[in-house]
């Protein structure tokens, strides 16, 4: 405790400004509570007006004039309001933070804060990076209430538990880890409690501070080992099979913990087809992603060490097409790939208006231009078209992401070891896949077994 | 490698025969180590030699492991250069290889066990699709083992018991100086699994050796390096699926990162027990020595071929395989009387 919050009523005014400076959207009223001195305080951007009014003024001008006191007057007028007496600037600076107005009456040393809210929010929205054919049309928004409100909507059960957590005592930004108490491994729960609660006081804004927070391995990781969702169904299944999910105010997903090297492989949409259809689009990711990451180093590693191993017929076409061209194979593919990265980051920071021209441009241009003026043989494009069609097949982006940036390390090793490089990188990397862990479960394992290692 | 090739035909029945005795061989080093309540073979020799000879005796254990390390090392190096790179010198390919053993190493050995039962489905998926290759390419004859046994059992006894039953069976002693450590008292699942796994791969041996023969014939088996290659880079199906040896040689180079690493880690595990030191500390001086001793232990691939299969079963294998464990095993039995006789006589 550190006294008492004020001494003299006069004084208030000046420990306002000190306690939170000049800003403008803070609102301090002079008002009478039963012909005594009261200020109720607010951030004017956190509370919206029309709440304000519905909420609290109407109950005051009725109840205020015949309150004896301010529990009196909360216990009347407020009873659905969810409130906290405070004693301490800080934590009513913390309050106010949280869209909640706090009432401070003469004569009475706590302050009454009641949530009001109301500030105006994105409504929900279809998802946009998961879609999805069917499947519920729902994506999660910036609001922590909206998101837990999609998730009680369907999980509509007590054992859906939902705890809070500040992440950093300057900065408001609450998170939330909702999780079915009846089906989580209680290790995971303490994990993810110690670890969430690691972060707190800590600058946690936006969700990748917090995904950095979270996961494992501190160091750089090449692939994800949390999953970062936007669409409701997926989350609920994931929490019934025991998981948890993090969601943070500001961030309209929800980060999914543990995910391990299977889960990328699943989509949102395998629920909804037959488990013929889900095996084969399933298998078809596996080799996406095989196609993404090795095609590019094979390639280089049979035309450079290894042609014998390549048909005799498609041998001679690829020698023909490549007779006349200025650059070595690598440079060769490693162009056409810097080019096609480049159209890709591209198109994705265009305006969506001139979006669709630039992609169609720089595939004529690139494509077209570059095999026809003799720079580049037409296979490496091939190659590069397959490849980069194939890492678009994952659900999710940062695995994708992952996949393209190990791919340059492929072709790298193949220019040096041909073939024999690429298994070798092979080894190597699922070697630091079965390495990695996430919250404790072993990121690659063949067995569908999970245990805590 | 090329096994059992001296006695042409009938080179398939030597690994069948072996395979029994290996589930034996590779139950009794286990037995030794349960019987003993040690938990590896290095510790089992203290408790039998004292300190002293103990140690000395472990030392020749870790040196050992560390050559057949070193060999495999050259194997695989040589089959790369052979088969695959040509232009690219045997040292950056040992090189490159010994970095992926140390990481696979370096992992620790939860991990790197789950790493190899990926190996062994990836494996056991290669080997599927080869054998139905060589099936639908149709280029075999079984006419090329008949008669089988046609000279009766003798001759197939010598590279029987001077070759296969050493290499790669005997070499299973590997697995005595860290299994009591991983399954502390080594229950009887653990012990029916290794043993089942020991069958399961001593017939993969003979069925692969069968595939070898009847697609080549003895003759040309006998003189190719690597006839499993060979025999992968023959099929050909509808001159589209050609020359499929880099999927052969990817499982064989899984199996040699298996081998070698069991191999390393055993020394290692050696090495932990007598100095006390970090496991990971250890890997890469160790790695080190062992892909420089794999570079000089033999001058060319013939030489290195005629010391594997002819000297080291008979003056390095027998003796530390078979003779020394034979004898640990007499003392514990006698010593487990003993004991249970002073227990009677207290009584």
């Amino acid at each position: 405790m550190t006294g008492l919050l004020y001494k003299t009523w006069e004084e208030l005014e000046s420990t306002f400004e000190h306690s939170f400076g000049k800003t403008t959207d803070f609102v301090k009223v002079p008002v009478m509570f039963n012909e005594r001195k009261c200020w109720i305080l607010y951030y004017s951007s956190l509370v919206g007006s029309a709440n304000l009014s519905s909420k609290l003024m109407l109950p005051f001008s009725q109840h205020a004039g015949k309150a004896e006191s301010l529990e009196q007057f909360r216990a009347a007028a407020l009873a659905s309001i969810n409130y906290m007496y405070l004693t301490d600037w800080i934590q009513i600076a913390r309050q106010l933070n949280k869209n909640s107005v706090c009432i401070l009456v003469e004569g009475e040393y706590e302050a009454l804060s009641i949530e009001i809210g109301g500030y105006t929010e994105r409504s929900i929205s279809e998802p946009e990076i998961q879609q999805s054919i069917y499947g519920p049309k729902i994506a999660f928004t910036e609001s922590i209430e909206t998101n837990i409100s999609i998730m009680r909507r369907v999980l509509r059960t007590k054992s859906l538990q939902i705890e809070s957590y500040d992440l950093s005592s300057d900065k408001v930004t609450g998170a939330v880890l909702v999780y079915l108490d009846d089906v989580i491994a209680p290790e995971l729960l303490q994990e993810a409690r110690q670890r969430i609660q690691r972060m707190e006081g800590k600058k946690v804004a936006t969700l990748n501070h917090l995904l950095e927070g979270l996961r494992d391995d501190k160091k750089a990781n090449f692939f994800p080992t949390l999953m970062i969702n936007e669409r409701q169904d997926s989350c609920v299944a994931q929490l019934l099979e025991g998981r948890a999910v993090v969601f943070m105010e500001g961030s309209p997903q929800g980060i999914i913990l543990p995910a391990v090297f299977q889960d990328f492989f699943k989509s949102p949409e395998d629920a909804y087809v037959p488990a013929a259809m889900m095996l084969f689009m399933r298998l078809l990711r596996y080799c996406a992603f095989f196609i993404t990451l090795l095609l590019p180093g094979i390639y280089i590693g049979v035309i450079n060490f290894n042609y014998e191993i390549i048909p005799i017929n498609l041998a001679i076409v690829i020698a023909g097409l490549r007779s006349n061209l200025p650059f070595p194979s690598v440079i060769e593919l490693l162009l056409v790939e810097a080019a096609f990265e480049i159209m890709r980051e591209g198109s994705v920071r265009m305006p969506k208006v001139v979006g669709n021209a630039l992609t169609v441009v720089g595939a004529l241009v690139i494509g077209e231009a570059v095999v026809q003026a003799g720079v580049v043989s037409i296979v490496v494009v091939i190659i590069v078209a397959l490849t980069g069609l194939s890492s678009y097949a994952f659900t999710y982006y940062n695995f994708a992401f992952s996949i393209r940036l190990l791919r340059f390390v492929f072709i790298g090793i193949a220019s040096i070891l041909g073939i024999f490089g690429v298994f070798l990188g092979c080894v190597i990397l699922f070697a630091y896949l079965v390495n990695q862990r996430s919250f404790g479960y072993p990121y690659f394992q063949m067995n569908s077994k999970r245990s805590l290692l | 490698m090329n096994l059992a090739t001296d006695v042409g035909r009938d080179a398939w029945i030597v690994p069948l025969i072996c395979t029994f005795i290996g589930m034996f061989l590779f139950w009794w080093f286990l037995y030794i180590i349960r019987h003993s309540e040690q938990k590896t073979i290095y510790s089992l020799f203290k408790q039998s030699l004292g300190q002293a000879g103990g140690s000395i005796l472990g030392v020749i254990y870790i040196t050992y492991f560390i050559y057949i390390c070193a060999r495999d090392m050259r194997d695989f190096s040589e089959l790369i250069t052979n088969a695959v790179l040509p232009s690219v010198p045997l040292e950056w390919i040992t090189l490159c290889f010994m970095a992926t053993v140390m990481y696979v190493l370096w992992i620790g050995e939860q991990n790197f066990i789950n790493l190899f039962v990926i190996f062994g489905y990836t494996v056991a998926a290669i080997f599927i699709v080869f054998v139905v290759l060589v099936i639908a390419d149709g280029q075999f004859d079984f006419h090329n083992l008949l008669p089988i046994m046609g000279d009766g059992i003798g001759p197939l006894l010598p590279s029987t018991f001077t070759q296969v039953m050493e290499f790669p069976f005997g070499e299973l002693i590997a697995f005595t100086a860290f299994a009591g450590t991983m399954f502390p008292n080594l229950p009887g699942k653990v012990v029916r699994a290794g043993v089942f796994s020991v069958l399961i791969s001593g017939l993969l041996i003979t069925l692969t050796i069968l595939i070898e023969l009847i697609t080549f014939g003895p003759s040309i088996r006998e003189r190719a390096l690597f006839p499993l290659v060979s025999a992968a880079r023959n099929i050909s199906i509808g001159n589209f699926i050609e020359r499929i040896e880099m999927l052969v040689i990817f499982a064989i180079m899984l199996a040699a990162i298996v081998k070698v690493c069991i191999f390393a880690y055993a020394a290692l595990q050696g090495v932990v027990w007598y100095t006390g030191k970090a496991y990971k500390s250890l890997i890469i001086p160790y790695l080190l020595l062992t892909t420089v001793i794999s570079y000089y232990v033999s001058n060319n691939m013939s030489e290195h071929i005629i010391v594997g299969l002819g000297f080291i079963p008979v003056f390095i294998h027998i003796p530390l395989q078979f003779v020394i464990p034979a004898l640990l095993l007499i003392l514990i039995l006698i010593k487990s009387r003993w004991r249970k006789q002073n227990d009677r006589s207290i009584v």
